[in-house]
């Protein structure tokens, strides 16, 4: 066997052809959505992959029954980031808290448009807005409750949550937001909104997520127990109702030592409380003992995420499946029954009603 | 705290199985005669792998790295040589990060690295950091392919990565200095030097690796939005927080005191300073989120070696210790640091080996071994304003084989391989392993092979422990592996040339996987079962073309590693799909030229896409990571000095300045250089 010169020439310039350029640029360039979406409609929050960012925006059109995925990233030509948390509307512009990016952003909600961003944040979770003109943003990490302007972005100053790494959801009574503590707590903070500081606390079981306000302006928590170690502590998770008036916590409902609850939420008519337990459970807000028998099973579903359409009392209930591929969403009318199902983007986390 | 490790006594012998009392007994009957052996018999301290049919070796697939290679790879870490030269992906989050490896379409935590008879993987982890592993302080690296790794260990479904260090007993002083100046002030230094005599002979090496790596890049992954145009604007940024710092120290004293029997003692210190960049996408604040990887290991060795008239005794006792401290911090203004994470974990593996083999004949053999791993593992993290949460757990794994391989005539060879283990308490079922190997001509050359087996990896400590998360219930993955391969070597004129494609096909059942829970935390669970199949292609030639020096290489891999598990519900689109990141098509190609002491050496490697999501979704560019393609291009002179040498290479790194990044966030540096002056006496 013999090799020449112009064998090896030959051999290494049919490797320069295909040493090949990596098109990192290829991707950036940027969509117009095709349609813009309906008046009507519900923002579902894909958190994508814990370091992966690849979460990503989806909108759902409950009249055409259509769905819009890569709704930010199509109208932008951007990612929306790492870990995207929560989204709420208001004055027609949409905020997206993206957890792991520290950020928020703020799109048109008509055609999706990002028109600017609040960022600097730690591990931002939920914003909530005590006025147009003043907004508080939670955050997992920081131990603190930032204080914005929402109309430009600019952080204008800061609560500090002493021992309190964790703030989670808030809710608002009269001029009091109840913050609830999650990660490793067991509190809820009570902030007078006139002069952003913290006035009271109230101890709850372990680790207090979900917060609602009911139809009798009483606030329910959802905590869901923490976790236990390997037997070795007990864990109880359980429903709690606060009097927000007297700050007191007025009604327990403990859950079995293996339940793992999630995803409280509240129907249109602010009476009849939701949330994951494996199945879907109810619980009216008049009632002294909890259900049996979840409200739906799980039937072959490891559901992730719920809410309720506050106009139309429907529930949309997400399926991450495996986590690692885009994630199912059902559509439940009041009573149960199945209207219709599609696919969004990776882990449906959140849902917000346009 | 360290006193509860030694709760569980190290010998507690009423745990081990028939065959390794066995084993014992027959060793011990042959060490007793071969006292008697007369003093004249040569011993042979380096085996020698010569291009003839070893029947121990029949039909199990093993690649070792060239020379070339690893004097090119020598600043490296053991991720880039691997990349560049053999069929393993690697998986790689940044430059200095974290790099995980899947041979043959397997999970990190299914190849084994060991490193002069230990393991390096965790039992914390299962996995190793190939990034962490510097290739200064190893002499040979081999790679023993699928169910080829089961006379080395059980566990490796995807097979094992051997670090094997040597001395040359006829050095009286020699050494090695190496000095490199790099791109984003990057500094690398090594010495390394060798002393003794036919008696003993000692070897020091010692590295300092350290870069700033804040190399500047444009990130379109956010932007500003111009308030008079409208048009985006890019930041240009810097890869910033991503500074790593590694040093280590290797001693190895090679002692002779008799001249059938040899004692090699090694440590191995290294300690490795690092953080994992943030996403490009991150728009937190300048003190948040920042990560803080610091690692320190101690591998302590110890070998004999007895060769008897026709047995050969090896004892090996060793450990891997691993301290590692993981922090997550967020600076406040106003108030304290906020520790996210502070994690601490102490994992250690200390490990008994005894490895038997017997000749009966020339073309009758039987190797034998037994070895005992004790690992433990203390994991805690204990955030600020957080709860502890920790774990303490230790698991004896014992194991012993019985190798029996026959040579039926020259060309025909074949070998069986039983192995029983005995995990934390349990008997896994009978692990067996057969192999044939063929050369039909009379040119040798040639070789067709074969290769059956079962094998099993145990979850990890992590996967059965951690808090919160870790499945006490998972099962242990089962692979079962077949290996077919042909491949011819051999020499023409001054042109030496080797060639082998390998198919293989594994079912792995119980694959564990950790995915994510509605809780926000992650759980492991097993998965029903995993196909990885695939061709392996490797081949190379070397010679002299007037008067040029070439040495060419090449390896292509085309990887099946399909889920098999059952569906979650109807919705469900990842069955039958290729498993995330791994790519099915991977080439790398090293071209290395010389004349008169000038040397040019080309690096190109390759993958095709890789998916982001278990269904392979290619809707959104999110999903899916464009194919790699990598050029490196070396240039230098050696200068001879007597029987010295002076090297002196410029690197150039992504020699075509591509932006790229490699996980699906993290950008790559563009075209970077080093220079190294390396002194060899």
């Amino acid at each position: 066997m013999t090799i020449n010169y112009s064998t090896i020439s030959l051999f290494l310039l049919t490797l320069f052809v295909f040493a090949g350029c990596m098109k990192d640029d290829e991707w950036m360039a940027r969509h117009q959505s095709e349609t813009l979406p309906s008046a009507g409609g519900v923002f579902i929050v894909n958190e994508g992959n814990f370091m992966y960012g690849n979460a990503s925006l989806s909108f759902y059109d409950p009249v055409k029954r259509t769905v819009q995925n890569d709704f930010f990233y199509n109208a932008n030509g951007l990612p929306l980031g790492d870990v995207a948390q929560s989204m709420v509307i208001q004055n027609k512009l949409g905020y997206i808290v993206i957890n792991n990016s520290g950020k928020i952003y703020v799109i048109n909600t008509s055609d999706g448009k990002y028109i600017g961003k609040i960022t600097g944040l730690t591990s931002p979770r939920y914003i909530h807005f005590v006025n147009p003109d003043k907004a508080y943003i939670t955050d997992l990490y920081a131990g603190q409750i930032t204080i914005v302007n929402p109309k430009n972005y600019q952080i204008t100053g800061t609560i500090i949550t002493t021992g309190h790494a964790s703030t989670e959801q808030m809710v608002q009574w009269n001029d009091f937001l109840f913050v609830s503590c999650w990660s490793f707590d067991n509190t809820i903070l009570v902030i007078d909104t006139r002069t952003d500081s913290i006035v009271d606390e109230i101890k709850t079981g372990k680790q207090p997520g979900g917060l609602v306000l009911d139809k009798y302006n009483k606030i329910w928590t959802l905590c869901d127990g923490g976790w236990s170690k390997n037997g070795t502590t007990s864990r109880i998770p359980m429903l709690q109702r606060i009097d927000p008036a007297t700050r007191t916590i007025e009604k327990s409902f403990s859950l079995t030592a293996d339940a793992k609850p999630s995803r409280l939420t509240i129907n249109g008519q602010m009476d009849t409380l939701v949330f994951l337990n494996n199945g879907i459970w109810k619980l009216g807000v008049n009632q002294s003992i909890l259900d049996d028998h979840p409200f739906l099973s799980t039937q072959n579903h490891l559901y992730y995420s719920l809410a309720i359409d506050p106009n139309s009392s429907e529930l949309y209930l997400s399926d991450a499946i495996d986590y690692l591929q885009r994630g199912l969403v059902y559509r439940y009318s009041p009573l149960g029954a199945k209207i219709d199902s599609f696919k969004t983007g990776i882990i449906p986390g959140s849902f917000c009603f346009k | 705290m360290i006193k509860r490790y030694h709760k569980n006594s190290i010998f507690q012998f009423r745990y081990l199985s028939p065959i390794y009392a066995l084993i014992f007994i027959v060793l011990s009957v042959d060490l007793v005669s071969a006292q008697h052996i007369s003093d004249t018999v040569k011993i042979k301290p380096i085996e020698v792998y010569a291009n003839k049919v070893i029947k121990e070796q029949a039909g199990k697939t093993t690649t070792e790295i060239d020379s070339i290679s690893m004097i090119k790879a020598l600043t490296s870490n053991l991720s880039e040589l691997i990349m560049q030269n053999t069929p393993i992906f690697i998986k790689e989050y940044g430059r200095g990060a974290m790099a995980t490896a899947s041979f043959r379409g397997t999970a990190p935590s299914h190849t084994q690295v060991s490193w002069n008879g230990i393991s390096l993987n965790s039992p914390m982890l299962g996995m190793v950091d190939f990034s962490a592993i510097p290739v200064y302080f190893t002499d040979n690296i081999s790679l023993l392919h699928g169910s080829g790794s089961l006379s080395e260990k059980s566990g490796a479904l995807g097979g094992v990565v051997k670090l094997e260090n040597s001395t040359d007993w006829q050095n009286t002083f020699s050494g090695r200095l190496l000095t490199g100046i790099g791109s984003y002030g990057t500094k690398d230094e090594f010495f390394q030097i060798n002393g003794g005599n036919r008696k003993v002979q000692s070897q020091t090496r010692a590295f300092y690796n350290y870069s700033n790596n804040d190399y500047q890049f444009v990130n379109k992954f956010i932007a500003d939005i111009d308030p008079k145009t409208g048009n985006y604007l890019y930041p240009t940024q810097r890869n910033e927080n991503s500074q790593y710092e590694n040093y280590g120290l290797l001693q190895e004293l090679y002692l002779h005191p008799a001249e059938k029997s040899i004692l090699i003692i090694r440590y191995w210190y290294q300690h490795n300073d690092r953080s994992l960049p943030r996403l490009l996408s991150n728009e937190t604040g300048n003190a948040a989120n920042i990560n803080r990887q610091t690692e320190n290991a101690h591998r302590p060795v110890a070998e004999w070696k007895y060769y008897g008239k026709k047995g050969t005794l090896s004892l090996t006792t060793g450990a891997n210790i691993q301290l590692l401290n993981y922090q997550l911090k967020t600076k406040i203004s106003g108030a304290a640091d906020q520790l996210v994470i502070n994690s601490d974990s102490r994992s250690a593996s200390y490990l008994f080996k005894a490895i038997y083999s017997y000749k009966f004949s020339g073309d009758f053999s039987i190797v034998t071994g037994a070895n005992t791993e004790i690992n433990s593992v203390y994991s805690k993290n204990s955030p600020l304003n957080g709860e502890l949460q920790d774990y303490d757990r230790q698991r004896q794994d014992h194991s012993a084989y019985v190798q029996l391989s026959k040579s039926f005539n020259d060309k025909l060879s074949a070998n069986l391989l039983a192995r029983e283990d005995h995990i934390g308490g349990k008997f896994t079922p009978f692990i067996p392993s057969a192999g044939i190997e063929y050369h039909p001509f009379r040119d040798k050359g040639y070789f067709i092979k074969g290769n059956l087996a079962r094998n099993y990896h145990q979850p990890t400590l992590n996967d059965l422990y951690y808090i919160p998360g870790g499945n006490p219930r998972l099962k242990p993955e089962e692979g079962i592996m077949a290996d077919m391969g042909t491949g011819y070597s051999g020499a023409n004129g001054n042109m030496t040339f080797h060639a082998a494609l390998n198919g293989y096909y594994s079912r792995i059942n119980n694959w564990i996987i950790w995915l994510p829970t509605p809780q926000g935390y992650w759980e492991p669970y097993n998965m029903k079962r995993v196909n990885a199949s695939g061709i392996e292609l490797n081949t190379g030639f070397s010679g002299k073309i007037y008067t040029i020096d070439y040495h060419i290489n090449g390896n292509y891999a085309f990887t099946q590693s399909i889920n098999r598990d059952d569906p979650r519900n109807w919705a469900d689109e990842s069955i039958g799909k290729q498993l995330p990141y791994i790519p099915k098509h991977s080439s790398n190609i090293l071209i290395n030229l010389s004349r008169s002491g000038y040397h040019v050496t080309w690096l190109w490697t390759y993958y095709s896409e890789r998916f982001t999501t278990t269904s392979n979704d290619k809707t959104s560019k999110l999903d899916v990571l464009y194919p790699y393609f990598m050029n490196n291009l070396f240039l230098g002179k050696e200068i001879k000095l007597n029987r010295k040498k002076l090297d002196i290479e410029l690197k150039v790194f992504n020699l075509f300045n591509e932006e790229y990044r490699t996980v699906l966030q993290h950008p790559m540096p563009g075209r970077n250089y080093s220079l190294l002056i390396r002194y060899d006496f």
